[in-house]
């Protein structure tokens, strides 16, 4: 759908037709809902976070101005919708899931071991596994900003301005993000997740 | 080793796309020289890759139900309010709690005319009642003071958990729908819309009561109180179950109103905390069993038309999967001729 394309629709809801918004929710619904799946972590959840995202955006559109793509505007409302419930969870929880603490920010990346490198790369699907369970230890804001570039797609640019933030911080905050998925993934043996824990298995 | 400090940072942002092409032509060169940065490199793009390449499709029913809950909150004309259900939801789980968790059903109260086949059932199975109670999620649930966690993860809990929500057509007419919010704090929240279920939050005493409840006028002897929950204990423990409750809720329908016309199988009698608030109405909430789902209204307890209330406030629950629970708890009580 072009930007266009989206105004038109977008004025059309504002007038009150509801049918356009239909047609909105289903050109966005996969990224929106893979964006609370990953902040979650779970379908369950992730279909309630991605209905109370729709529905923000359908009572607050209104207020929508079209200074940005639609898109971004809906990915923030995910975003913080999941970071909202997360919360709650959390002090349900009484703990922090947090893998590190901030201090860890500080220190060098490690090198990641061989078994990234394209011709090693294990399956792909073993990777996967461990990449989506390395992400849920990430701390959730460095969760959602990492995925609204990998899911979403949003630029540096884009998700400075869904999150008000600076570019250079996005900037740094990916990196750190993709640094601590590193150290989390080599922490757990994950580089090596699927190998690593068929072998204890069979000692 | 300085350089790579500055170099991975710059890798991340390569690989999305944010680097300007002289930035990357540097760090290439440097790539191939460094076999350490290569190695992130590597990781970065691969953990980008399966980000990426890995979206599941949405459930069908996402935007159908989006669409649904939007069409009901323009034809009400009021904002729809996640939480009070939630709250309705934990007054019906209640009634089992009670009966099993706290022992309520052989406690009859003094100003209760007929207790009647009532407690004359519970004296021959409360034990029995209370291990099968005992076994159930909502038992669980309240004991434990985790409940969301533990029948989240049980598929064939749908009562008060979702499942992963869906939209049915049961009757033609009535979808039922999950949703999760922090319903406590929409419930604490003070806004107008929202205040809605404080009066069970703030419940000093609640009582059950088999059918119907009449009023004053009506005849207040026919009411047959089951029990009562009204110590400190018996109402943390409720608050604190109703907070861990997730929300599932359905509308009004017209033809709602051939079941909700007839007499309810249980109500529950919220009496108003005036310190409180002095305008405070008491509260009934009617509760019925359709089709393997249980129902039910709330209205002031003056005006206990359920129907009208239906159709004005738009308050009525459909929970699905507590049937055997309920039909349990019917047959214990020895009055299976009412609702079904």
């Amino acid at each position: 759908m072009t930007r266009e394309e989206e105004d038109i629709l977008i004025a059309q809801v504002q007038e009150g037709d509801n049918a356009s918004f239909e047609l909105l929710v289903i050109e966005n619904q996969t990224k929106v809902y893979n964006l609370a799946l990953r902040m979650v972590g779970n379908a369950e959840d992730a279909y309630d976070m991605s209905q109370e995202a729709f529905i923000k955006a359908y009572n607050s559109l209104a207020f929508f101005r079209g200074e940005s793509r639609f898109s971004v505007w809906l990915y923030r409302l995910t975003t913080n919708v999941c970071l909202d419930f997360l919360r709650s969870q959390g002090r349900k929880q009484h703990g922090s899931l947090t893998y590190m603490n901030n201090e860890d920010d500080d220190k060098e990346l490690e090198i990641p071991d061989d078994r990234f490198s394209p011709e090693t790369l294990a399956e792909k699907k073993e990777l996967r596994e461990a990449v989506n369970h390395g992400l849920m230890s990430l701390p959730k804001e460095y969760r959602a900003i990492l995925l609204l570039r990998e899911i979403d797609g949003l630029s540096y640019e884009e998700i400075a301005e869904a999150l008000s933030l600076e570019e250079g911080t996005v900037k740094s905050r990916i990196f750190r993000a993709r640094k601590r998925l590193c150290a989390i993934l080599t922490s757990d043996g994950n580089f090596s997740y699927g190998l690593s824990s068929k072998k204890a298995k069979e000692v | 080793m300085n350089d790579c400090k500055k170099y991975v940072e710059m890798i991340s942002s390569m690989v999305d796309g944010e680097l300007t092409a002289q930035q990357e032509t540097e760090l290439r060169t440097h790539i191939d020289q460094c076999g350490e940065c290569a190695k992130v490199y590597d990781a970065f793009v691969s953990i980008s890759d399966v980000l990426d390449d890995d979206l599941v499709a949405p459930p069908e029913t996402l935007a159908k139900g989006v669409m649904y809950k939007i069409n009901l909150q323009k034809k009400g004309g009021k904002r729809f309010v996640f939480g009070r259900y939630t709250a309705i939801a934990a007054c019906i789980a209640l009634v089992l709690v009670g009966a099993s968790h706290f022992g309520l059903l052989n406690g009859s109260n003094p100003d209760t005319t007929a207790p009647m086949n009532l407690s004359k059932a519970a004296d021959n199975e409360s034990v029995a009642m209370g291990s099968s109670f005992g076994d159930s999620a909502v038992g669980d649930g309240t004991t434990s003071g985790t409940s969301g966690d533990n029948r989240t993860d049980e598929p064939d809990q749908t009562m008060l958990t979702s499942g992963v929500p869906a939209i049915e057509n049961t009757d033609g007419s009535v979808l039922l729908f999950g949703f999760a919010s922090d319903t406590i704090t929409a419930a604490a929240n003070n806004n107008e819309a929202e205040k809605e279920p404080m009066f069970l939050f703030n419940a000093k005493e609640i009582r059950v009561f088999e059918g119907k409840y009449y009023t004053e006028e009506e005849n207040k002897d026919k009411n047959n109180l089951l029990f009562t929950l009204s110590t400190e204990e018996q109402l943390s423990a409720f608050s604190e179950f109703l907070t861990a409750l997730p929300d599932e809720s359905a509308e009004y329908a017209p033809e709602d109103a051939e079941i909700i016309d007839k007499d309810p199988m249980l109500t529950l009698y919220v009496p108003a905390d005036l310190e409180k608030d002095e305008t405070a109405k008491d509260k009934i909430i009617s509760v019925w069993f359709v089709e393997g789902k249980l129902w039910c209204v709330v209205a002031d307890a003056d005006t206990p038309k359920s129907t009208e209330n239906a159709i004005n406030e738009k308050i009525l629950y459909k929970a699905e999967g507590l049937q055997d629970k309920f039909e349990a708890f019917i047959e214990k009580i020895d009055k299976t001729d009412d609702i079904t």
